[in-house]
């Protein structure tokens, strides 16, 4: 039986992701429930600059990084973050609050009926260390590089969501020098 | 009679026309502690269930109905004691775990009661209560401004549940309880530690509801109501408990089939054509627990592996599967590769032969079949003693404590 509360909560879910996902250029937002009208799994590409670690030690940008996103249908009630939000790729990434080699991203703590919206802003602000904790990371290496390199940071000023500029075109000959 | 009284002093109490219900109290703290032995007391119960994972310690003393001699040992296991010191004739079961891991079938009783301090337990209770159709009484109490509540709860479509007044901070209160991936303490909550008096005042207020609810003295009873005493200010003030529209509970009560067969005497295959009546097609079945999830994919943090292997509910998964085969590393269940409903259609023969009890279900289980025509709930028999503690002392314990 399903719950309309929760059915409407995926449809604008489904309806602010996909607008969202069409006005940036930095995201795809693909839904894993194909003909489902209210999918509760997305796959989130970000094509935006982050970190990796590299076999040999160093510490490079890369721009493809994918996070899987499931609602589970409790999820307006109760949140376990690690089922919400898995890591997919790469898994070597480079960052203090995504594990080493592990399908884990650390948002903190997770209130119940979070948006989808919040969710992509969130972990793109990871990503591109705009967001980021010194301390207490999931990969205490990391933290420690971070802090010693925080003049690279963020490795991305983009924003997520394209933003419309309203210039203001003047005609040539209206600026022209009158004589 | 008082002569007789004097000779058999290991004689009940109290144990005159019993009228054979069942209670399970949930949580024997604060409030817990004191009401069990005030249910034990009381007329018409014969049959008591007690739930908590904890084990008492040192602090406790000053809050809780215990003596110092208890300190160290699993609560359940002592409040069994008490209780039977009370009324022999009384049955206890004891289950020592949290409440989320106990099988729903196991909570089955006349009323519930519950003295927590965990929002998500309360939770769990709650909608425990409302698939089993079950009253329940929820108390709680606020140590600083000298405050006892106690609100009760009669499932139903259009009836208020604990949740019906929750808002967003309420929900965001829960993530509070949760482990989150960086948080190295681990969520949980805070204990209470509030004077052994305020418990025993709810506790009192509490039995007195649930012996008019057993007795179906509903009218005074505090059905669909609230009562909360401000004992600093001595006032007293009794709430119509209503139902919310937008609440995000589901309120649905459901019919439970009861099955004869443990987990494992019934296979994946034969409990998918349990709704063989149905006049959906065989496809369309899908077969799940509610709070549990299936998963056939782990993951290994060490050398990178997925494993595949049959379905299994994912937080069941015992600590010999859990080894990699190739690094002998623990693997993990990624967030991502579960899913709440096993299709009849992704069962090979093979998968359709595996018993149940070997894809995780424990006898009390309730399992749901969902189709085109909708849900219906199957509870899995053949309720066993539980093997042993899951905490400190890691001896046997037996769940009829008789």
């Amino acid at each position: 039986m399903s719950d309309p509360v929760f059915e409407g909560f995926l449809k604008q879910q489904f309806r602010q992701g996909m607008a969202l996902a069409q006005q940036s250029d930095l995201l795809d937002l693909q839904p894993m429930d194909p003909g489902k009208e209210t999918p509760s799994r997305y796959l989130a590409r970000f094509h935006c600059k982050g970190l990796v670690r590299e076999r040999s030690g160093s510490v490079v940008e890369a721009s493809e990084f994918h996070v899987g996103i499931w609602f589970p249908s409790d999820y307006l009630r109760q949140v376990d973050p690690l089922k919400v939000i898995t890591w997919l790729h790469p898994l070597n990434v480079w960052h203090p609050n995504i594990a080493l080699g592990l399908p884990v991203i650390c948002l903190g703590r997770i209130a119940p009926a979070t948006e989808l919206v919040d969710l992509l802003y969130e972990i793109y602000e990871v990503i591109t260390y705009q967001n980021w904790a010194p301390h207490d990371g999931l990969n205490p290496e990391a933290c420690q590089w971070a802090r010693n390199h925080q003049d690279r940071f963020p490795t991305d000023r983009r924003p997520l969501k394209r933003r419309t500029l309203n210039l203001q075109v003047q005609d040539a000959k209206d600026t022209s020098n009158p004589s | 009679m008082a002569q007789e009284e004097r000779s058999m002093p290991n004689q009940p109490v109290r144990c005159d026309k019993p009228l054979g219900k069942r209670v399970t109290i949930v949580g024997v703290g604060n409030i817990g502690s004191h009401a069990a032995t005030l249910v034990a007391r009381g007329d018409g119960v014969s049959q008591i269930t007690l739930i908590d994972f904890d084990h008492y310690e040192p602090k406790n003393v000053r809050s809780q109905d215990i003596t110092i001699s208890d300190v160290g040992r699993p609560k359940v296991n002592v409040q069994t004691r008490r209780v039977k010191h009370v009324n022999p004739a009384i049955e206890v079961r004891t289950i020592c775990a949290r409440v989320q891991d106990v099988p729903l079938g196991l909570l089955r009783s006349d009323v519930i009661l519950a003295g927590l301090d965990s929002r998500i337990a309360r939770q769990w209770v709650n909608q425990a209560a409302w698939r089993l159709g079950v009253p329940w009484l929820d108390a709680a109490v606020d140590a600083s401004g000298l405050l006892v509540r106690v609100n009760a709860y009669l499932p139903g479509q259009e009836t208020c549940c604990c949740e019906c007044a929750w808002d967003a901070s309420d929900y965001a209160a829960t993530a509070l309880e949760q482990p989150y991936p960086c948080d190295a303490a681990g969520g949980g909550t805070t204990a209470t530690n509030a004077p052994a008096a305020l418990g025993a005042v709810t506790a009192g207020i509490m039995t007195l509801e649930l012996e008019k609810l057993l007795r179906g003295n509903v009218d005074h009873a505090l059905a669909g109501r609230g009562v909360m005493i401000d004992l600093r200010h001595h006032t007293h003030y009794v709430t119509t408990l209503t139902r919310n529209p937008q609440c995000r509970f589901d309120h649905l009560t459901w019919r439970i089939e009861k099955l004869a067969p443990p987990p494992s005497g019934l296979t994946l295959g034969q409990a998918i054509r349990l709704t063989t009546g149905s006049r959906a097609g065989k496809s369309d079945r899908v077969l799940g627990m509610e709070g549990h999830d299936w998963v056939q994919m782990q993951y290994c943090p060490n050398c990178g592996n997925h494993c595949r292997h049959a379905f299994h509910l994912a937080d069941r998964i015992a600590t010999k599967d859990r080894t990699c085969p190739t690094c002998q590393a623990t693997m993990i269940v990624r967030g991502f590769d579960r899913v709440e409903w096993l299709a009849a259609s992704s069962l090979d023969r093979r998968g359709r032969r595996r018993s149940l009890a070997s894809a995780g279900f424990r006898p009390g289980d309730v399992l749901t079949i969902r189709d085109a025509e909708g849900d219906r709930h199957f509870e899995l028999g053949g309720h066993r003693p539980a093997s042993a503690c899951p905490r400190r002392c890691n001896r046997p314990m037996a769940l009829v404590a008789e």
